[in-house]
């Protein structure tokens, strides 16, 4: 009786159960969102330089402004964000999806403006920084060139941001991908009018960190795969 | 009555004998329906999402996403907020085209200086 059992069981323990595998596509993404509204930060350094006062430092300003003018009366915004701060940390090797800048724009121009985005390749700091501070290539109107730009977004009625608030951010995925993987030093961003020295008085003013109204903080959002 | 003894431990003998191949080996030597593969399991979105904040306060009530690729859409997707200290999570299906998603957690989460945002999206 126990040897007919034996024999029952032996073709069950043979049998294999099929295994079906169904695959699934995958994403995966980490997003890093650096913020600041606090002026003692050190998350988010910003400030902006006069062309038309060579030596005041704009550090702990409320504002950023970039402004076209006359020959001498151009206004620039600079921006650095420490990506140290994000954590977990951004690995050297990530591959970046995408680098935003995002400033919010308390004031508009009454005339669509494009507003260029330089990668600055000089160190400054927000106490220190003038406009004659800014090196050759960089403290003339319309230096550096806008064809080395790393992109731009237009500001005004009748183009890409009409009213106030958030702009379209900026794209700086090839910056960010840089300061990442260590081939170039993050010293931030310049921003300023595609046209300097245009004659007539444009300006796009910028909140900065130092109003220190999160709703309306400078954002820098950067997304990668790890 | 001692034959028959006998004959008992001799069947029990050969049942042991029998039982413990069939136990020695979970799959007959014979068996060739087994297989073992690594697969490259793919993307559905290759260029990156967009991630904003949307805020009340000083808290992240809701996520938006997007620029989802259509390849991911119908797709399951997972986030979880962190902000140094704490994180929530949450949950939401991708609209079957792609495009963009709004994530709203149960509990809002403090903004900070910097804050990670982690996302998966499982295709359909």
């Amino acid at each position: 009786m126990i040897g007919v059992l034996v024999l029952a069981l032996l073709p069950t323990a043979a049998a294999a159960a099929p295994i079906t595998l169904t695959a699934k596509t995958l994403a995966v993404y980490r997003t890093c969102t650096l913020t600041a509204w606090a002026a003692g930060s050190t998350t988010v350094a910003d400030s902006w330089v006069n062309h038309n006062n060579l030596t005041q430092n704009n550090g702990t300003a409320t504002f950023m402004d970039v402004q076209t003018a006359g020959a001498t009366t151009n206004r620039r915004a600079y921006i650095r964000f420490d990506l140290t701060q994000c954590s977990p940390a951004i690995p050297s090797s990530a591959t970046i999806s995408s680098g935003t800048l995002r400033l919010y724009a308390s004031a508009i121009p009454g005339v669509c403006r494009t507003q260029d985005i330089f990668r600055v390749t000089f160190a400054w700091t927000e106490a220190g920084l003038t406009w004659n501070t800014q090196p050759a290539g960089w403290n003339a109107a319309n230096q550096p060139a806008s064809g080395s730009r790393t992109s731009f977004i237009t500001v005004g009625p009748g183009c890409q941001n009409t009213a106030v608030g958030y702009v379209n951010g900026w794209d700086v995925t090839a910056d960010v991908s840089a300061f990442v993987a260590g081939t170039a030093t993050n010293h931030g961003w310049m921003i300023r009018d595609d046209i300097e020295a245009s004659g007539t008085a444009r300006n796009v003013r910028y909140s900065s960190k130092d109003l220190a109204n999160l709703a309306q903080a400078p954002q820098l959002t950067v997304t990668y795969r790890p | 009555m001692r034959r028959w003894l006998i004959g008992m431990v001799a069947a029990f003998v050969t049942i042991v004998a029998t039982i413990a191949p069939g136990l020695a080996a979970n799959l007959p030597s014979s068996s060739q329906s087994l297989a073992g593969a690594n697969v490259a399991v793919a993307s559905c979105d290759t260029d990156g999402v967009t991630v904003v904040r949307t805020l009340s306060g000083a808290n992240v009530v809701s996520v938006t996403i997007s620029n989802i690729a259509s390849a991911c859409g119908n797709g399951a997707l997972s986030m979880t907020l962190s902000n140094g200290s704490t994180s929530v999570s949450a949950t939401a299906v991708v609209p079957a085209g792609g495009g963009s998603v709004v994530v709203t957690p149960a509990t809002p989460i403090a903004a900070t200086n910097a804050m990670t945002t982690h996302l998966t999206i499982v295709g359909a």
